[in-house]
């Protein structure tokens, strides 16, 4: 049979022709979400800083509902498949297999995502992405869920089948490139994680439709959350492997040890699965023994393997400066990095701010006891725009600064915009993760609309700290929406206007 | 001699940690076991509510 | 050999690493500090 390839200049790496298409749209779909994401966000943030209150109660319910699933859901996965195509594919140098149940992922995940938002803007779904039992949304709403959640299904089968057939081909010999064993790490969680999820969001559709009379609120959520937090571990996953992708396309490390790294990935997909149990620490219907043993010394392999790959990334680019001969003092290493080089600021912003904030929060606030305290504060979002905002959400942008290129084949558009773009974005959702932990720490609850409860017959006053705090919560987040606006805008531009580079066939 | 024979053990654990499919039944277990089957075990067996 | 220079021994991020575990127990003794506070015993 004959396929078509073509010769990166760059890299010298083979591209083939679908899988190149196939990374591109999925690409493009996942960036189209963020930008809506980030415009919904700066009306909320600007919602719960008091004080400017922009958004009615029920928008504000509605736009939540939205940003969770157009960010975490869409722009996250169409991502996920960008990357695994290209983990696959394009680094095994080989052919994408199965194209057209690739196309299937993307029109499934494409129309369901559709689905979904329309059902949301249309006031059918303010559930938020949770849809905890007894909320109910239109039926449409979980069926989209559901049609996007076997989309993805299939492209972590295009996956297996594009690697299966690499080894069989003899495509790579021996074991995989640690990149494309993160990204089979990240394959292995997802197909648990969407089989949680249909298990969750089938029944609930039944149920929206009239034909299951009722539902058990504690298994819902038992089952949802095998699926939104592993689906969490996912991102985790693609975000390691692009993290070891960046350091050697940025600086030229290269893992010392690959039985370290593959040893975290192992911890991974044996264990990073059960702390999904820290959404039920406070539900009273799991025995104390569940709770305890799934947040406990297993889950900690797990911590453990993320600590290993979170220090190991710095150290292997520390090696790879220091023998570019960067060796003054203990730090003479990093005033010399590429800091104006998107790609690895990105790179640092993801691993510091994944580490040191989500990381550390994280692990305190998932522990049982502490999880009393701090269980529907806006400590979580806190903490989650530490992970999936700083730690995932820049990884993928960092990367896109060589996808472009490589992929899409142009010179990326506006560089001075895209070396400040990691900067603005990173410090702005830093202050907001922080400034929303502190201000949780005073129990002002997440997904609240009011919290001076103006209407009710009691008056609620957390006084001048929290308000401040709100302030610096939004102005965080509005700097943050600019450097996410310029990301996408970059991208844009780029893909219309940006620089063709020259391909031999 | 020695070398041979430390070759073999890393060989070993590298078809295991290669064996991409059977690591993927492991995950599996741990996860369905530890925190799905037992879960809904558990709440199976909690009481209804007087309110239903 | 190139490996067992020691000028190219990730140095800085050993101390990137006390200051990591450092951060971790402050954060850690904080949580409890405030946990303690509201939710006395006896
Ligand atoms: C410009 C950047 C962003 C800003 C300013 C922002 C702001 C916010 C705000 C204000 C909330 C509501 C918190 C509450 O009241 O409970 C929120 C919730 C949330 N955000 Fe973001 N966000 C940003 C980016 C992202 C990204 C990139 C993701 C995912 C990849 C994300 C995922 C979520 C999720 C899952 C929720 C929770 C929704 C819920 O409680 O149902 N955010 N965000
Ligand atoms: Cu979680």
């Amino acid at each position: 049979m004959n396929w078509k390839f073509r010769v990166c200049p760059t890299t010298g790496l083979k591209v083939h022709d679908s899988a190149e298409t196939l990374i591109q749209v999925n690409a493009v779909t996942a960036i189209v979400f963020l930008l809506v994401g980030g415009a919904l966000a700066l009306l909320m943030v600007l919602t719960r800083w008091q004080v400017v209150h922009i958004l009615p109660a029920d928008y504000f319910y509605r736009l939540l509902t939205l940003h969770g699933i157009a960010m975490l859901v869409a722009w996250i996965i169409f991502f996920e498949m960008a990357v695994l195509y290209f983990a696959s594919a394009v680094l095994l140098s080989h052919r994408l297999a199965v194209p057209w149940l690739a196309w299937t992922q993307y029109i499934l995940m494409l129309v369901g995502a559709a689905m979904v938002t329309v059902m949301v803007l249309m006031g059918k779904a303010d559930v938020m992405f949770t849809s905890y039992i007894p909320l109910q949304a239109h039926h449409m709403y979980y069926l989209g869920v559901i049609l996007f959640a076997v989309g993805a299904i299939l492209g972590c089968i295009v996956f297996f089948a594009t690697v299966t057939s690499a080894k069989v081909e003899g495509a790579y010999e021996g074991s995989l490139s640690l990149v494309t064993y993160g990204a089979a790490a990240a394959a292995i969680i997802a197909i648990l994680t969407l089989a949680h999820g249909a298990i969750a969001l089938i029944p609930t559709w039944l149920w929206a439709l009239g034909v299951i009379p009722m539902m058990d609120p504690e298994a819902y959520i038992l089952m949802f959350w095998g699926f939104g937090h592993s689906s969490q571990q996912i991102n985790l996953c693609a975000m390691i492997a692009i993290w070891y992708l960046l350091g050697t396309l940025t600086v030229g490390s290269k893992p010392i040890s690959e039985k370290y790294c593959r040893t975290a990935f192992l911890f991974y997909i044996l264990f990073v699965l059960i702390p999904s149990e820290h959404h039920l620490l406070v539900d009273p219907g799991l025995s104390a023994a569940h709770k305890v043993w799934n947040t406990g010394y297993f889950m900690h392999l797990a911590i453990l393997a993320s600590m290993m790959h979170a220090f190991s990334v710095p150290a292997y680019v520390e090696v790879a400066l220091r023998k570019k001969g960067y060796t003054k003092g203990l730090f003479g290493w990093l005033k010399e990095a590429p800091w104006g080089n998107p790609a690895f600021s990105s790179l640092v912003f993801s691993v510091v701010g994944f580490g040191f904030l989500g990381g550390i929060s994280g692990v305190v606030y998932g522990t049982e006891q502490i999880n009393i305290i701090s269980h529907n504060t806006l400590r979580i979002p806190g903490h989650f725009h530490a992970t999936v905002v700083i730690g995932t959400t820049m990884a993928f942008m960092g990367v896109t600064y060589y996808v472009l290129p490589l992929i899409f084949k142009r010179e990326v558009a506006f560089p001075t915009a895209a070396r400040w773009q990691p900067y603005i974005y990173g410090t702005g959702m830093t202050i907001f993760s922080v400034a929303m932990m502190f201000v949780g720490g005073f129990g002002v609850p997440r997904r609240h609309w009011d919290i001076t409860a103006a209407d009710a017959v009691f008056q609620l006053n957390y006084g001048p700290v929290v308000n401040i705090g709100l302030a610096i919560t939004a102005i965080g987040g509005i700097l943050a929406a600019i450097g996410g606006l310029m990301y996408c805008l970059i991208a844009v531009a780029t893909l219309l206007i940006g620089k063709k580079i020259p391909q031999e066939a | 001699m020695e070398t041979e024979e430390k070759e073999r053990r890393v060989n070993y654990w590298q078809v295991f940690y290669d064996d991409i499919f059977l690591l993927f039944f492991l995950g599996a277990a741990i996860f369905l076991i530890s925190y799905t089957i037992w879960g809904l075990i558990e709440l199976s067996a909690a009481p209804l509510s007087p309110l239903v | 050999m190139a490996e067992h220079n020691d000028e190219h021994r990730p140095r800085g991020t050993v101390v990137l690493i006390y200051i990591f575990l450092a951060c971790f127990v402050i954060f850690t003794y904080l949580n409890w500090k405030q946990l303690s506070d509201v939710w006395t015993v006896g």
